[in-house]
This record gives C-alpha cells, sequence and structure tokens, in this order.
C-alpha cells in the first residue's frame, strides 16, 4: 500500500525537534509513549491515525 | 524588440514567484505581499556581499521605468528583478560528485549567512544552484525569506534527499548517484538509502542521525496527526538550526566517492597516442579554433578536458561532455585547483547516446539537452568509433545530429585498424563493416563541407567542418 495522507518530511522535523535540546527530547519520547499507550488500549489510533 | 515574456517551466512550483526570459534576459518577477522583505535584502549590503562572492548570481532590482512593457502586462508584478545570464542550465545528474560537493556547501553557507541577517532559505535544492565555469552560484533568490524562530528547518528533508543522500551512496555503496538524481526528482529517501547501505556506514554519526534516525521517525509518525501537533506546537532555537546546518556542512565536506577508479581515468597517460600524432591534433585543432573564435563550444566525449582548454583559450564558452563520472569529476576537480584556470569551462556527466530527457510535469519542468539550445562549435574528437561501435549508432545518424549541435566543428576519425577501436571491435557481434575510412567520408560529405583535413601520424584522420544548409 502507499499511504496517501502522509508528511514524508515528518522524520525530519521531529529529527530537528530531537536534536533541539532537552524538551524536544521530552516531545519525542512523549509521542512514543503515546504511541505504546494506544496500542495497549486500543484507543486514540482512530484519531491518530486517520485517513490511512 | 520586445518578445511575449516566457515563463521559465520548471519555476512554477513556488506561487510567490516567477522566472521568465524575455528578449534574452532573465527576469524574476515577485507577486507576494511581503515582496518587500525581499527588496530590503536584495538592497542590502549582506546581499551585495553575496553577489561579490560570487555565492549568488548578480541580481538587480529594476524601477518601475526599467521594466520590459511585456513584464508589466504580468499580473501583479510587485518586485521584478533582473538575474544574470547563465550560459548552459544544467541539473544534478549532470553533475559528478565533487560538483554536487560543492553545490551542497554553497547551499549551507548561504542559509548561514541569512540566518546571521534573520532570513533562511525556504527549500534546499540543487536546481536552486548552477554552475558558472566551475563555479557554483545560487540562482533563487525567490528562496530567500525572513527568518521567524520556532518552526524546524524546511530544507532539512530536501538537503537530505538531493545533496547528503547522493552523496553517502556513492560513498558506501560505491556506485554513482546520477542515475538516482536522473531517475528520481524529488532525490532519495531516507528509507530507500538505508535499504541500501552497508551496515558498517550505519554506525557513522552522519548516517544513523541524518538516514537511520530520520527513517525511523519518518516510519512511526509520517501518519500521525498528533505528531504534527506537537512539532508545531514546538519552539527550535535559531542556535540548533545553526547547529545542524553546521553539522551538515561538514558531513556533505567529508564525503569521499568510493566508484572503483574507470578505465578512463588513466586514458590521458594511457592511450596510444604518440607525442608526433598528438603534438599535430593539438595543433590541427587550435589553428580551427583560433580562425573561427566560436561563442560556445561543445566538447563531445571531452575527456580529462585538454581540448576543452584549448577550445576556452577561443571560445566564450565550453560545455564540455563526458559519460563516465569519474573523468568528469576529475576534470573539474583540476579546474577547481587552478585559481588562474579558465572560467569559462562547464564539466558535466552526459551519455551522448542517451542523452538528458525532458522531465517532471508537462516534460519541459526539467529541459531534455536537445532543448537547451545548441553550441556555435562542437569537436566531436575520437568520439565516433564509439557511438558506432559500442553505441551501435548508424554514421549517418551521428552525422545529422552532430549537424543539429553547431553550424561547425572538427571530428576525428578513428579508423578500425587503430588499437581503441580494434579493442572496441572485439567481441562485437556484428562487424561494422560499414566503419571505414571511405565510407566514412562519404557520409561525411552528405551533411558538412569538409574545410581542412589532416592524416595524423597514427592513421586517425581530422576534418574541419562546416554543416550545409
Amino acid at each position: 500500500m502507499i499511504p496517501l495522507y502522509v508528511d514524508p518530511t515528518a522524520g525530519g522535523m521531529l529529527l530537528q525537534v530531537l536534536l533541539g535540546g532537552v524538551a524536544g527530547i521530552a516531545v519525542v519520547v512523549r509521542l512514543f509513549w503515546y504511541r505504546i499507550k494506544t496500542a495497549l488500549t486500543g484507543r486514540g489510533r482512530s484519531g491518530d491515525r486517520e485517513d490511512r | 524588440m520586445t518578445e511575449r515574456p516566457t515563463a521559465d517551466p520548471g519555476s512554477f512550483r513556488d506561487p510567490d514567484n516567477r522566472v521568465f526570459t524575455a528578449d534574452r534576459q532573465v527576469f524574476r518577477v515577485f507577486n507576494r505581499r511581503d515582496a518587500a522583505d525581499i527588496e530590503r535584502l536584495i538592497r542590502s549590503e549582506a546581499f551585495e556581499d553575496m553577489v561579490e562572492l560570487g555565492m549568488v548570481v548578480s541580481t538587480e532590482v529594476l524601477e518601475p521605468a526599467d521594466i520590459p512593457g511585456s513584464i508589466t502586462s504580468l499580473p501583479d508584478p510587485a518586485l521584478v528583478v533582473r538575474h544574470e545570464r547563465i550560459p548552459f542550465i544544467s541539473y544534478p545528474y549532470e553533475w559528478s560528485f565533487e560538483m554536487l560537493k560543492d553545490a551542497a556547501a554553497l547551499t549551507l553557507d548561504l542559509a548561514t549567512r541569512l540566518l546571521d541577517h534573520d532570513y533562511i532559505l525556504k527549500d534546499a535544492t540543487p536546481y536552486n544552484v548552477q554552475f558558472a565555469g566551475a563555479r557554483p552560484v545560487f540562482i533563487d533568490v525567490g528562496s530567500f525569506e525572513p527568518y521567524e524562530e520556532g518552526p524546524p528547518w524546511d530544507g532539512y528533508n530536501q538537503f537530505c534527499r538531493l545533496f547528503l543522500n547522493p552523496l553517502l551512496y556513492e560513498r558506501y555503496v560505491g556506485q554513482n548517484f546520477q542515475h538516482l538524481l536522473r531517475s528520481s526528482l524529488d532525490g532519495v529517501d531516507p528509507g530507500e538509502l538505508r535499504a541500501m547501505l552497508p551496515l558498517r556506514s550505519k554506525w557513522t554519526k552522519t548516517v544513523f542521525t541524518n538516514v537511520v534516525l530520520q527513517d525511523s521517525l519518518s516510519r512511526r509518525f509520517e501518519a500521525s496527526a498528533k505528531a504534527s501537533s506537537e512539532v508545531s506546537g514546538h519552539v527550535i532555537k535559531r542556535g540548533a538550526i545553526r547547529r545542524m546546518i553546521r553539522g551538515l556542512r561538514s558531513s556533505a565536506a567529508k564525503q569521499r566517492s568510493q566508484v572503483r577508479r574507470s578505465s578512463w581515468s588513466d586514458y590521458e597517460s594511457d592511450n596510444t597516442y604518440d607525442q608526433r600524432s598528438e603534438d599535430a591534433k593539438r595543433e590541427f585543432v587550435e589553428s580551427v579554433l583560433k580562425r573561427t573564435q566560436p561563442g560556445v563550444v561543445w566538447d563531445l566525449g571531452s575527456n580529462t578536458g585538454a581540448y576543452s582548454l584549448i577550445a576556452a583559450r577561443h571560445a566564450g564558452y565550453v560545455v564540455a561532455f563526458d559519460r563516465d563520472p569519474q573523468v568528469v569529476d576529475a576534470f573539474y576537480t583540476r579546474l577547481r585547483a587552478d585559481p588562474g584556470g579558465p572560467t569559462n569551462v562547464l564539466p558535466l556527466v552526459m551519455d551522448l547516446v542517451n542523452p538528458s530527457p525532458g522531465q517532471g510535469w508537462g516534460h519541459t519542468e526539467r529541459k531534455s539537452l536537445a532543448d537547451r539550445g545548441n553550441a556555435d562549435f562542437f569537436l566531436a574528437l575520437a568520439l565516433m568509433h564509439h557511438m558506432v561501435i559500442a553505441g551501435e549508432v548508424p554514421i549517418d545518424s551521428i552525422l545529422e545530429w552532430l549537424a543539429s549541435v553547431a553550424p561547425e566543428g572538427v571530428i576525428e576519425f578513428v579508423p578500425r585498424e587503430d588499437p581503441m577501436a580494434r579493442r572496441l571491435l572485439l567481441r562485437r557481434s556484428r562487424s561494422h563493416g560499414e566503419y571505414s575510412a571511405d565510407g566514412f567520408a562519404e557520409a561525411l560529405g552528405r551533411y558538412f563541407t569538409v574545410g581542412d583535413r589532416a592524416e595524423l601520424p597514427n592513421g586517425r584522420i581530422l576534418y574541419s567542418v562546416v554543416r550545409k544548409v
């Protein structure tokens, strides 16, 4: 499947956030935690991955 | 005389400004509300410095009275600037490794300078760079915009795809990058490159950060609305952007091509030319060029560039085409290393049997070689036997094409008994019986009038020719 509604620059943007300092690391950690949480509870998925 | 301005088909993506050519001049028309910001920058000392240093193409703001009528008729031209014309437009898939590196360094140096003056590059693509001779120059003044602290740098992902990743590919995969950029105008996706890179490269800081980490984050969050909102809510300090650009600058600068040396790299020292023949050939070529004083010369199959350098002394501008990226790289490096050397020679990678096609939207965004104008003079030295024997192109087709390239030129015929031609004929299924000195001379007469003719001591024949109209 070719994902149509994705942002190919998302990785680059997040990488810059990550390299930007402690606050940026916290953002990425939070995003990963959010993913783990939604994977475990099954909630939030439709909101996060709309349109795929 | 005024003609209707022609919109450059490669400049439509940016809605804020477009490039037009009229009366053989290049204009950039800004129609956006913040044209004032661009005008302030162009009129600043900082910009003047960038032009003076050769980083940015010479640009002047036109007063309303100086704007050609054909341009003022465009809808809402808020600001019109005129650019110095680049003699020959080339694309990154026609550059050698060191050329792409120099274009990368220029782009990042410019980004840093702009940040010092509260501006930023809104993109980072090699298509914004052209070569004037062997010197890279930034042409897209429309990419400059006022900097506001907060968002990540928009140019980062593009820089990786179009500059850094092709360089890393050539360094770690050991293959030439040109075919990747020719087939994908968006460059090489980090995920795509990651799959090709050897494991050992992935532990280097450059690859780990810009390829592995970027790709991992991309895979996980490219479709995540939450990630987008987190990014847009986050402030990245100017210092962090500056640091990242500095990191990219040094990452690009330290890459070295790891493509195996080609057999052509040694050609000049290894070919079958005896000194007497070589001297005679040089003398012949130089005397024709001296007499003709052409504007633009295309050296077709330029090899190490020896004859391009001769042409440069008598011509306005020389474009040196060779199909071997390593050979082009060596010639480019030699030109760059010589500060007193010619500034009017542009070496390019081009397989003349399969030249660059028209590409992108409408086949016109990136022009084919044929659509980029012609020359006033061509050099086709030790080229025919490659095109006929290895390329399997009929002699007549080659001559017809040469006649379309320029009205005059010099052609070298390499007889089939020549050791280099024999090497090509070896193991060919076709005998190429039609490839003979007599057959060639006869075909030549169908397309050209022969001026001077010289048979070299090694049996090769040089013709100076003028095309029949």
